[in-house]
Order: C-alpha cells, then sequence, then structure tokens
C-alpha cells in the first residue's frame, strides 16, 4: 500500500497514518514523492478543493504495482453537492484521500493540540482505508467506520475497527499480520 | 433480513450526481444515478427508490419539480428531495406543495442531509416491518383456505370444525361467491374422512338424465351413449364426502333419488340391479330459499328437513366488510405469486374502494377483480385507478330494482342495507323505511336478519 501526501504535510501526521494501517490493518506503507499538482481542483468561490476532481488525477500517481493508494493533504475539500467532507474514497476501489484541515483544533477557534490531531488523523485514515477495502458506514458509533458529518463524532469513536467491521477489513486487506490481527480482534 | 435501499439522484451535472451517489454508496445505500427528468422518471418507472434526489433546474424539457410529479403519479408514497442551487421562496413552497418532502440548497451540510436520509429510510424500515407483521397477522386469519377476521364468519368456521366428525347431513347456505365449497372442504378436511375423497357434484350445471348418472353412475347399454360401466360419484365418494352444489335446482324425481340415498344409505346405478351402498357424508349447498322452494311445491319438504339437519350460513361479503382488507391482501399474494408478478401492496385509497363496494358476487367478485387489477397494473401497488371497472357509487349505494326476486326478499334487503347504514340502530332504521318499531323488530325477527 502506497501513501502520498498532497501538497506539504507535517511528517507527523504521515507517520502516524503509516503507523495505524500496520497496527489495524497488517499493512506495510510505502511514502512516495507528494502531488504538487493540485491548484486545479481549486474552486476559489467556495475557497476549498474539489474532492473528486483530486480523486481522479491521484490515478496518475498510482504505481502499476501499488494495491491501494492513500492520499493525505492539509487541502480542504468538498464534494459539489456538500459543503465538506473529512475524506473521499472509491468503495472497493483503490483510491482514497483524507484531509486533516478540519480536524485541527484551530479550525474550530481552539488552541492546536497535536496529540488530538494525531488520533483523528489515524482515524480518518483508517476510515477511508476501509472503504476502499468495500466497508460501508457501521451503525456502532464507536467504530471507525461509523459516518462523521462533525468533529464530535470523529471524536466519539475510536481509532479501530469495531469486530464486524474488522474481520472485514482484515480479510479484505490481506496484511502479513491477518492472523494475529484478527485472533486479538475475536478475542476482544 | 436487512434491506438494502435503493436511492436515485438525477442531476445534469455529472460530477454533482456522481459524488452523491459515491457518498450515500459509503453509507451503504445502493445508488443509481439520472441525467435528466426524463431519465429519472423512466428508471422510477422500472422500480420504486426510498429517495428520490431531484434537481431543481434540469435541460431537456423537464425540470425536477416536473419530473417529481411524474414520479409521484407512479409511486404516491415516494420520498422526493428537490436540490436547488439557489433558494428562492416561490419554488421552496412549489416543491413543497406538490409532495417534496425534503427541499435543499446546495451545498448542503453533510450533516443535515445525513440526517434527512436516515430519517426518512427509518420510516421506510418501520413501514416495512408493518408490511412484514401484517402478513404474519393475517395467517392467524386462515383456517383451511377460509381467510377471515369477521365474529359471524369465524362463527361459520367454528361450526364447521365442530360439525367435521359427524355424519349428519350439512346444509350451506349462502348467496353465489360466499365460499360455500370452501367451507364444504374445511368441514370435510378437519374430520376423520379427511383422507378419503371429496366428491364435488354441481347440480346446478347438467340436465336431469346426465345429473343422475353423474350422481349414481350408470350400467353398459343402459342408454345411448352408455358405452360402458360408469360409478357414480356416490360411489367414489364412499368413505369420504359428496358435495351437492345448487341443491335446489334439482328435478323432483332426482329429490325422490336423493331422498332414498339419504334413507337407505344405498342406491342403484342407472340400468342396474345390484344395490349399492354407501357410506358418503352429505353436504348440500345452496343460493336459493328453500323454505321458500318447499312453500311453492318446487322442493320436497322430507328432503329439505332430511339435508338441513346442520345448517351453516355463510354471510355475504358487505355484511362482513372487516374481511375485505385481508382477502384483499390474501388475493394479490396468491395471484401476483402465480403469474410471477411483484405486487406488494394495496394503496389505502384502493382498501377504501373495495370497502365501499358492494360485492354482489361476493367473495368470487373481489378475487376476480384483484386478478384483473393486477393483470392491468403497473406497478407494485395496486392504486384506486387500477380498480376503475368497478361501478363507483359516489359512496352513495346503488340500488339496482331485481327483477328475479320476491317482494319479500326486496324487503328484507332493504331493511338490512338500511340496519348496515344505521349502523343497527333501530330507531333511525325505522324512520328511514318509514314503519314504526315494533313493526321493524317484527321483520328483523322474521327474517332473521343479523345486526
Ligand atoms: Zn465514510
Ligand atoms: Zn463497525
Amino acid at each position: 500500500m502506497h501513501v502520498i501526501p498532497i501538497g506539504r504535510v507535517e511528517p507527523r501526521v504521515i507517520e502516524t497514518a503509516q503507523r495505524c494501517l500496520a497496527d489495524a490493518l497488517g499493512c506495510n506503507t510505502v511514502l512516495v514523492p507528494a502531488m504538487e499538482d493540485f491548484e486545479f481542483a481549486y474552486d476559489s468561490a467556495r475557497e476549498q478543493y474539489s474532492a473528486p476532481q483530486l480523486l481522479q488525477r491521484l490515478a496518475r500517481h498510482r504505481l502499476a504495482n501499488s494495491w491501494r493508494l492513500l492520499a493525505i493533504t492539509e487541502l480542504d475539500l468538498f464534494i459539489p453537492m456538500l459543503s465538506y467532507v473529512y475524506g473521499q474514497a472509491q468503495l472497493g476501489g483503490a483510491l482514497a484521500i483524507v484531509s486533516i484541515a478540519r480536524l485541527r483544533q484551530e479550525f474550530h477557534g481552539f488552541p492546536a493540540d497535536e496529540g488530538l490531531l494525531m488520533v483523528r488523523t489515524a482515524k480518518e485514515v483508517l476510515h477511508e482505508t476501509g472503504h476502499t477495502l468495500g466497508l460501508v458506514h457501521c451503525r456502532d458509533e464507536t467504530c471507525v467506520m461509523s459516518l462523521s458529518t462533525n468533529i464530535r463524532q470523529v471524536d466519539v469513536k475510536r481509532p479501530a475497527f469495531c469486530v464486524d467491521c474488522r474481520v472485514r477489513a482484515v480479510d479484505a486487506a490481506g496484511g502479513h499480520r491477518r492472523q494475529e490481527i484478527l485472533e486479538a480482534g475475536v478475542s476482544e | 433480513m436487512k434491506m438494502q435501499w435503493e436511492i436515485l439522484v438525477a442531476d445534469d451535472e455529472e460530477v454533482m450526481c456522481e459524488s452523491l451517489a459515491a457518498w450515500l454508496r459509503e453509507d451503504g445505500y445502493l445508488v443509481e444515478t439520472a441525467s435528466s427528468g426524463r431519465e429519472a422518471v423512466a428508471k422510477a418507472r422500472e422500480k420504486d427508490y426510498a429517495i428520490y434526489f431531484l434537481d431543481l433546474k434540469m435541460p431537456g424539457g423537464m425540470d425536477g419539480i416536473e419530473a417529481m410529479m411524474e414520479i409521484r403519479r407512479l409511486h404516491p408514497d415516494a420520498s422526493i428531495i428537490i436540490i436547488t442551487a439557489y433558494a428562492t421562496v416561490d419554488t421552496a413552497i412549489t416543491a413543497m406543495k406538490e409532495g417534496a418532502q425534503e427541499y435543499i440548497v446546495k451545498p448542503c451540510n453533510p450533516e443535515e442531509i445525513s440526517l434527512l436520509v436516515r430519517r426518512i429510510i427509518k420510516v421506510k424500515n418501520l413501514q416495512r416491518e408493518n408490511t412484514i407483521l401484517r402478513k404474519k397477522l393475517a395467517r392467524q386469519y386462515h383456517f383451511q383456505d377460509i381467510i377471515c377476521k369477521n365474529p359471524r364468519m369465524r362463527g361459520v368456521v367454528d361450526m364447521a370444525v365442530r360439525v367435521a366428525n359427524l355424519k349428519s347431513t350439512v346444509l350451506i347456505r349462502g348467496e353465489s361467491g360466499t365460499g360455500k365449497e370452501l367451507v364444504a372442504r374445511a368441514v370435510h378436511n378437519s374430520g376423520d374422512r379427511a383422507a378419503n375423497k371429496f366428491v364435488a357434484v354441481s347440480c346446478a350445471a347438467l340436465p336431469e338424465g346426465l345429473l343422475e348418472s353423474e350422481m349414481f353412475g350408470h350400467e353398459k347399454g343402459s342408454f345411448t351413449g352408455a358405452i360402458a360401466q360408469k360409478k357414480g360419484k356416490f360411489e367414489l365418494a364412499d368413505g369420504g364426502t359428496i358435495f351437492l352444489d345448487e341443491i335446489g335446482d334439482i328435478s323432483p324425481k332426482l329429490q325422490v333419488d336423493l331422498l332414498r340415498v339419504l334413507q337407505e344409505k344405498s342406491f342403484y346405478r342407472l340400468g342396474g340391479s345390484e344395490e349399492i351402498r354407501t357410506d358418503a357424508r352429505v353436504i348440500a349447498a345452496t343460493h336459493v330459499d328453500l323454505e321458500q322452494a318447499v312453500a311453492e311445491g318446487k322442493f320436497r319438504e322430507d328432503l329439505f328437513y332430511r339435508l338441513n339437519v346442520i345448517e351453516i350460513r355463510i354471510p355475504p361479503l358487505r355484511e362482513r366488510r372487516d374481511d375485505i382488507p385481508l382477502l384483499a391482501d390474501y388475493f394479490a399474494e396468491r395471484i401476483s405469486r402465480e403469474m410471477g408478478r411483484d405486487v406488494i401492496d394495496i394503496s389505502e385509497g384502493a382498501y377504501k374502494l373495495l370497502m365501499d363496494h358492494q360485492w354482489p358476487g361476493n367473495v368470487r367478485e373481489l378475487e376476480n377483480a384483484i386478478e384483473r387489477a393486477i393483470v392491468t397494473s403497473k406497478s407494485q401497488v395496486l392504486m384506486e385507478d387500477d380498480f376503475a371497472f368497478l361501478p363507483r357509487s359516489n359512496g352513495k349505494r346503488v340500488w339496482n330494482v331485481p327483477v328475479d326476486t320476491t317482494l319479500q326478499e326486496m324487503e328484507k334487503q332493504a331493511i338490512a342495507a338500511t340496519l348496515e347504514r344505521t349502523q343497527g340502530n333501530i330507531k333511525d332504521a325505522a324512520a328511514v323505511l318509514g314503519i314504526d318499531r315494533s313493526t321493524l323488530y317484527e321483520k328483523i325477527k322474521r327474517y332473521e336478519i343479523p345486526r
């Protein structure tokens, strides 16, 4: 699995993403050079970037041997119908994108909190990756696959899959620690 | 069972359509898209969606409001959400007035839209559970093939069970189409004769000579055309039940023959000399007033008393209207299954129309009406329009002057109908009929009118 920054992204954020994918899914991740051509997706009226357009461009950055490509960005994303999204993924597909713009406490008018930002990042990374593994939203609001449309919902969920979602995700991810992770999930 | 709901998104802008569809798919819905109002309507014609998202401004001669009106014609209960780029009070009012469930301005807050979708789906889930529950409940009203919850009809069913193991003759009375044969079969199937044959003979269908041979059989050469020996229905029903439908129509000669079988438990084949014993239980049925026929000398009094040992009276459908939805559901399910159709429900309006109809042909007429509606209907829900062939009475019941009935029968019907209208109120009914209360009581008693 490959991870790609779009524009400048703090190394700690990238590290967090890679670590949570390894822990939860047993995925080995490889960091690839950042995608710097993103201004085409800018909507000046909304002062945001179009997630569908970025996702489309992302396909060009996908290496031939890349199983999944997850993008992480500081850009604030939208889809035409909605005022913002935390991320977007191809359901059961190869590409996903996560924005950390709205995961920052500063965005909501609070002092920065790096620890909280890392936890939120891990949750959204797992969530969008889960979609690429074919998972849809989970009705367990503590499961990382539950739908978050506001920051409170992001904070309510744990940075982990519920047992049902974990079994499906790990099975689909086929990571090298599959057995170990599945057993840990079932014994919980 | 968890239902995967389907959503239709219609917008001429592809990226708008696809991104909303993708977002909804992540929430677990099956989503289809349409790029115009016409395409949305065409898709709605194929199937009903749980939610329709329609963009207000779509080119191609059909905007969101027009598409919504078309879709509502196909699926009156459709949940439609109109999407617009600019909020104007006028379009919002038009959209809501034409039946939009919600009106949203894009870009929309994701929280708002997810709450809206989940709220609609929650209602759909509840409705679906109710439909399943209603179907489950309906099953408890099944006895053999008789479907009812009406107390008088329940009484008929109880009676059928109670007399099932007796040897006595049963006379089932009721108008055409009320299901006399079903009740006869229920008697047969509930008793210790169930393993043996149930043989039905329609006495009205055959001329005297043929009916005689049908009942008692004949020997070879007993009449022209009797090329081989044939066993009669009484013989075939030995150990089981013989059902003689429309017994009021049989000729005086057959009345004598039948009386003999009932008395002697034996008979001769036509042209035969061997006495054949039979242990067939006799259930007879009639829609005519046999007492009247006896009084007029058309029906033997001794035969009448032999037949009328146990009497079961089936009420006409108009006197058990509470069974109409139950029966309609049952027929809709059975007939659509038989025809490979997917009719899942009947609309409230259609139920009301069916409840209001007079049903002179009783349950059989209802069954035929449901079948005809399913054949012509294009949707999964039977609507009022699907029953347009039923004569309308604008709430008032049409009084067709019967030409083949007695004045007494007409009086009886007039009293019964009036009592039904006044919901059993004697004082009101007497006033409507223009007679005094004691006279009305007397007539109710004489005609045995239920109330
Ligand atoms: Zn999601
Ligand atoms: Zn889950």
